[in-house]
């Protein structure tokens, strides 16, 4: 499953990132966007399981939070923005947007005006925000 | 505050495993970067001694599956892990956006390309040996973010196919320029589409002029569709001469 390579790039970025500081304690806020259909659960435990890892390893404390991030679309020929939650969505686009988010151009059009030119304004990926 | 991607370091990871990543670059569409990729990778796997990742980075427009002999609709991702290529031959793999998007186009701007590039190289579980990136026409975003992602961590070797034509050597000349200014390694030049000797003349000129080195040229081959699918293996037979030198100077890139 994806969440254990996810979580795992997770922890790696966090250890590059400490390194490069000379920290041995890192704080991060993970912000997993409502595109990347990830099984939370899972992906807690992955992190928990690396993180105990590393710190037994390296002596490297990494804290995270995870923070969910609501996907939204802004329409580039009209303006127009809206949720995903604001249209029905086939079972295959839902799973091609899980895997590239950007497949959303081809399942998606701006329900104002049907243009698929639009900007993924938030929830698309996930992404590590260093505190 | 600072925001880092982690997709960055999940490719880097991916990209490290390969002897060597070759980037097909042509900045004119339809000189045949789509098909030679497909013969190389056929070609490189004639001995058994290469396995062939093979990544379609014509996002837009989706080829390579179709030289390949598969049907979009069939594609099917397995999740692992990650996600898996597609099996095209037992010694060569594949990743394309046509296995997500099917027959639909992805109209993506600059920044969504970007988006592209990093999740593909972050998420796919490749087990090859040598890298063949097929790409869009042009020199633009796909590009320069493979060729970002690819100098840090497994340097880039450009090979540029062109056809004898004017147009087609000029597009060969600017890219030319551009990369060696850059330092970007360019494994050689391919001509293809030759029909004559002064079509092949014009090939080697060229990359004389350019000091690059004239990896071979490619016939002109009627009724080229009816290789597409497995039949590329005999196409690379019957080509012979051509493409075994081609595919000897890529083997001896490997370090
Ligand atoms: N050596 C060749 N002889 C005959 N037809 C070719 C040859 N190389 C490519 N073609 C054909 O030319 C067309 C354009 O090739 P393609 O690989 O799609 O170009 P590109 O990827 O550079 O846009 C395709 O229909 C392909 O089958
Ligand atoms: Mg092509
Ligand atoms: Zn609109």
């Amino acid at each position: 499953m994806h969440e254990l390579a996810l979580a795992q790039a997770v922890v790696m970025t966090l250890i590059e990132e400490a390194s490069k500081r000379s920290l041995n304690n890192i704080n991060a806020e993970v912000v997993v966007g409502e595109l990347q259909s990830i099984d939370m659960e899972i992906f807690e435990y992955n992190l928990n399981e690396l993180k105990e890892l590393v710190y037994q390893e390296r002596k490297i404390k990494i804290n995270i939070r995870i923070v969910r991030e609501e996907a939204k679309f802004r329409c580039n020929r009209c303006g127009y923005t809206w949720r995903l939650s604001d249209l029905p969505i086939t079972e295959d686009a839902k799973e091609a947007i899980h895997f590239i988010p950007e497949a959303a151009h081809s399942y998606i059009q701006c329900p104002r005006c049907g243009s698929r030119d639009f900007e993924i304004i938030s929830g698309r990926g996930v992404y590590v925000r260093l505190i | 505050m600072s925001v880092v991607d982690p997709r960055i370091t999940a490719a880097k990871r991916n990209l490290e495993k390969f002897s060597l990543v070759i980037p097909v670059f042509s900045p004119k569409g339809g000189v045949g970067k789509t098909f030679i990729t497909a013969l190389m990778a056929y070609s490189l796997t004639l001995d058994n001694e290469f396995t062939i990742s093979l990544l379609d980075a014509d996002f837009t427009n989706p080829s390579l599956h179709i030289v390949l002999g598969l049907d979009e609709s069939n594609l099917k991702i397995e999740e692992e892990m990650g996600i898996k290529p597609i099996r095209v031959a037992p010694e060569i793999e594949l990743m394309t956006l046509a296995a997500f998007v099917k027959d639909l186009t992805v109209p993506l701007r600059g920044n969504d390309i970007v988006n592209v590039v990093r999740e593909l190289l972050a998420i796919t579980r490749w087990s090859g040996k040598i890298m063949l990136i097929d790409s869009p026409p042009g020199f633009s975003d796909t590009h320069l973010e493979f060729l970002r992602l690819l100098i840090e961590v497994k340097e880039p070797k450009v090979l540029l196919v062109s056809t004898p034509t004017t147009l087609a050597l000029k597009a060969t000349e600017r890219i030319t320029k551009t990369l060696l200014s850059e330092n970007i390694k360019i494994l050689g030049l391919i001509g293809n589409m030759c029909l004559s000797n002064d079509d092949e003349g014009s090939i080697v000129q060229k990359a004389q002029q350019l000091t690059i080195p004239y990896l071979g040229c490619i016939p002109y081959i009627s009724n080229a569709e009816k290789f597409y699918g497995t039949s590329m293996l005999e196409l690379v037979k019957k080509i012979g001469t051509p493409l075994i030198s081609i595919t000897k100077i890529i083997k001896e890139a490997i370090e």
